[in-house]
C-alpha cells in the first residue's frame, strides 16, 4: 500500500501537485461551504400540516446497492494494491492507474482527491527532495478537460502506446544533480520504464537509443521513417516506440553504410564526433553521438538532401545540415545546360 | 559540370537496376553516384523553384505577422514535405528527366528552403531562436522576391 503511494508520488509533478491542491481547495469551498445563515428577523420555516402528516414511504428498492463505508474503504485499498503491483511490473503507467480509478468503481472524486492529497502529505512527511519531480507533461491531472482519462479509454490499446510520460529522474540520481543538467542531457538518461533500445552488430561499436531522445525526435523525423503524420505534418509522440524500432532495424537494411568515425556538424560550434548510419537507398541517416565514456547515444535522424549526401560522402561521414554547408563553403554544384536558353521554370 | 540528358537517364537506370538487385550505386560505383547526386541537386532545384510562389506566400505571411512562428512552421513543413515528395518521384521518372531543363536563375533556391527547414530543428534543439529563423526567412524573401514578380 505504502509502496503504491511512493510509486504514485514519483510520477506526480510539482506543478501537478499545485493544481491538484488548488482543485481540492475549490471543491472544498464548493461542497464544504457552510449553508448561508438565515437573516435576522426572518421567521424559521415551519413544515405545513400536510407535510407533518404525510405518511412515511412504504416502499424501499429491494436491490439498492448499500455498501458500508468500511467495505468501500477495503475495496479501495484492494484496488490500490492491485494498481501498485501493476505499476511495479511496468504493465501500466500512472496515467492508466488514474484511468482505472476514474473508470472503475471509484468514480467518486473524493477518492482520487484523497490519495493525491495523501501523496502531498507523504511528501512533506519525508521531506523535500524525497521524491523526484516532473513527469506528466500536462496540467490536467484528472484529464477532464483533455479527455485523456476518459473511461472509454480504459484498457490496453495497441494503437495508443503509453508514451505520454516525459523525462523522469533516475531514482539513484540526487535531485540537485538532476536539476543541474540541461534538458538535452536529461533526455539522454536511461528510461526507468525500460523503453531504451540498442544496436549491437558484430564488428561495429554498440549504439544506444535513449527513449526520451527518440521520443523528442519523433515529431519532426517520424515522417522520414515513413511513420504516420497528423494534420500539421508531424508524427505523434505516441509513435516513438515505432521510431525506436525503425532505428534499431536500420543496420539490417541493404547496403547500409557505417561511418564509425563520423561527425555531426563537424567544423561548426555545435560539431561533435559521432557514429553515423546512412542508408543510400533512402538517404536516411541516424546519428549517434560519441560520449566520453565510450558509448554512442542516439542524437538525431533525418532524410538528407542531395547536397547533404554529397557532403557526407565527400567528407567521409560528416553530416552537415544544408544551412551550414552554405555558410561554410558556398559549395556550388549547379549544373549548366549550354543548350538551354530559357532556364526559368514555370 | 555540363548537363547531359542521356547520361543523366543512364545513371538513373543504372541506379534503379542496382536497387532491384538489392545493391546501391553508392557502393558499386561511388563516382557515378556522385555524378547522379549532382543531377539530383539540379532536379531538386527545379522542383522547389516550381513551388516558389507558395513558399513566398507562406514566408510573406510570416514576415507580415499574419501568422505566428508555429503556424509558419506548420505551413512551411507541409509545403516542404509535399515538394520533397514530388522531388522523390521526379528523380526516378525518365519521362520527366527527358523534359528537364536545369535552372540558371533559381540561384540555389532549394538550398535556402532546405536551410530554413533545418532551422526548425535547431530551434527545437535550442541552438537557434525563432527570431533568427525569421531573420533567415527575411533574407531569403528579399533575395528572391524579384524572381517572383517576374513569374
Amino acid at each position: 500500500m505504502v509502496k503504491f503511494f511512493v510509486l504514485l508520488k514519483i510520477k506526480i509533478t510539482h506543478k501537478k501537485k499545485e493544481i491538484v491542491v488548488s482543485v481540492a481547495v475549490i471543491f472544498g469551498a464548493l461542497f464544504g461551504m457552510p449553508k448561508e445563515s438565515r437573516p435576522i428577523g426572518v421567521p424559521p420555516i415551519v413544515p405545513s400540516v400536510s407535510e407533518i402528516h404525510r405518511s412515511a414511504p412504504q416502499h424501499f428498492h429491494s436491490h439498492a446497492p448499500v455498501i458500508p463505508r468500511l467495505d468501500k474503504m477495503s475495496l479501495i485499498i484492494k484496488q490500490f494494491d492491485s494498481l501498485n503491483q501493476q505499476l511495479s511490473s511496468g504493465s501500466i503507467t500512472i496515467d492508466e492507474a488514474i484511468l482505472e480509478l476514474r473508470g472503475g468503481e471509484f468514480t467518486d472524486i473524493v477518492v482520487i482527491l484523497a490519495f493525491v492529497i495523501f501523496c502531498n502529505w507523504y511528501d512533506s512527511f519525508f521531506g523535500v527532495g524525497a521524491f523526484q519531480a516532473n513527469l506528466l507533461p500536462h496540467q490536467d491531472p484528472f484529464g477532464w478537460w483533455s479527455g485523456k482519462y476518459d473511461s472509454r479509454n480504459v484498457g490496453p490499446s495497441p494503437s495508443k502506446p503509453t508514451t505520454y510520460l516525459e523525462m523522469e529522474k533516475p531514482a539513484s540520481m540526487p535531485q540537485q544533480q538532476y536539476s543541474g543538467i540541461t534538458r538535452s542531457e536529461r533526455r539522454q538518461l536511461p528510461d526507468p520504464l525500460g523503453r531504451d533500445g540498442f544496436i549491437k552488430v558484430e564488428g561495429y561499436p554498440r549504439l544506444d537509443l535513449r527513449f526520451n531522445q527518440v521520443e523528442f525526435k519523433t515529431l519532426k523525423h517520424g515522417p522520414d521513417h515513413g511513420l504516420p503524420v497528423d494534420s500539421n505534418g508531424k508524427t505523434p509522440k505516441t509513435e516513438a516506440i515505432t521510431l525506436r524500432d525503425s532505428l534499431i532495424d536500420m543496420p539490417n537494411r541493404q547496403d547500409i553504410v557505417w561511418y564509425t568515425d563520423g561527425q555531426y556538424q563537424g567544423g561548426t560550434e555545435r560539431g561533435c564526433d559521432s557514429v553515423n548510419l546512412f542508408d543510400p537507398d533512402t538517404n536516411l541517416i541516424a546519428v549517434y553521438q560519441k560520449q566520453p565514456d565510450g558509448s554512442n547515444l542516439f542524437l538525431t535522424t533525418c532524410r538528407l538532401t542531395p547536397l547533404e549526401v554529397k557532403h557526407l560522402k565527400d567528407t567521409n561521414g560528416n553530416f552537415l545540415p544544408e544551412r551550414m554547408i552554405k555558410q561554410q563553403s558556398g559549395l556550388s554544384t549547379n549544373i549548366k545546360d549550354p543548350t538551354n536558353t530559357n532556364n526559368d521554370f514555370q | 559540370m555540363t548537363s547531359n540528358k542521356e547520361r543523366h537517364k543512364q545513371l538513373v537506370i543504372r541506379s534503379q537496376d542496382l536497387k532491384n538487385q538489392g545493391k546501391t550505386l553508392f557502393r558499386e560505383n561511388p563516382e557515378e553516384y556522385s555524378e547522379l547526386l549532382d543531377y539530383n541537386i539540379a532536379v531538386e532545384e527545379q522542383v522547389f523553384w516550381t513551388h516558389r510562389g507558395e513558399f513566398f506566400l507562406v514566408m510573406k505571411n510570416f514576415l507580415d505577422n499574419i501568422i505566428n512562428f508555429d503556424e509558419f512552421e506548420t505551413a512551411f513543413t507541409l509545403l516542404y514535405q509535399k515538394t520533397r515528395e514530388e522531388f522523390g518521384m521526379f528523380v526516378i521518372d525518365l519521362k520527366q528527366i527527358e523534359k528537364f531543363q536545369p535552372s540558371t536563375r533559381s540561384d540555389r533556391f532549394a538550398s535556402f528552403i532546405n536551410a530554413i527547414f533545418r532551422e526548425f530543428e535547431e530551434v527545437e534543439d535550442e541552438y537557434c531562436t525563432k527570431q533568427e529563423v525569421k531573420d533567415s526567412v527575411e533574407k531569403v524573401y528579399l533575395k528572391f522576391q524579384n524572381f517572383l514578380t517576374e513569374g
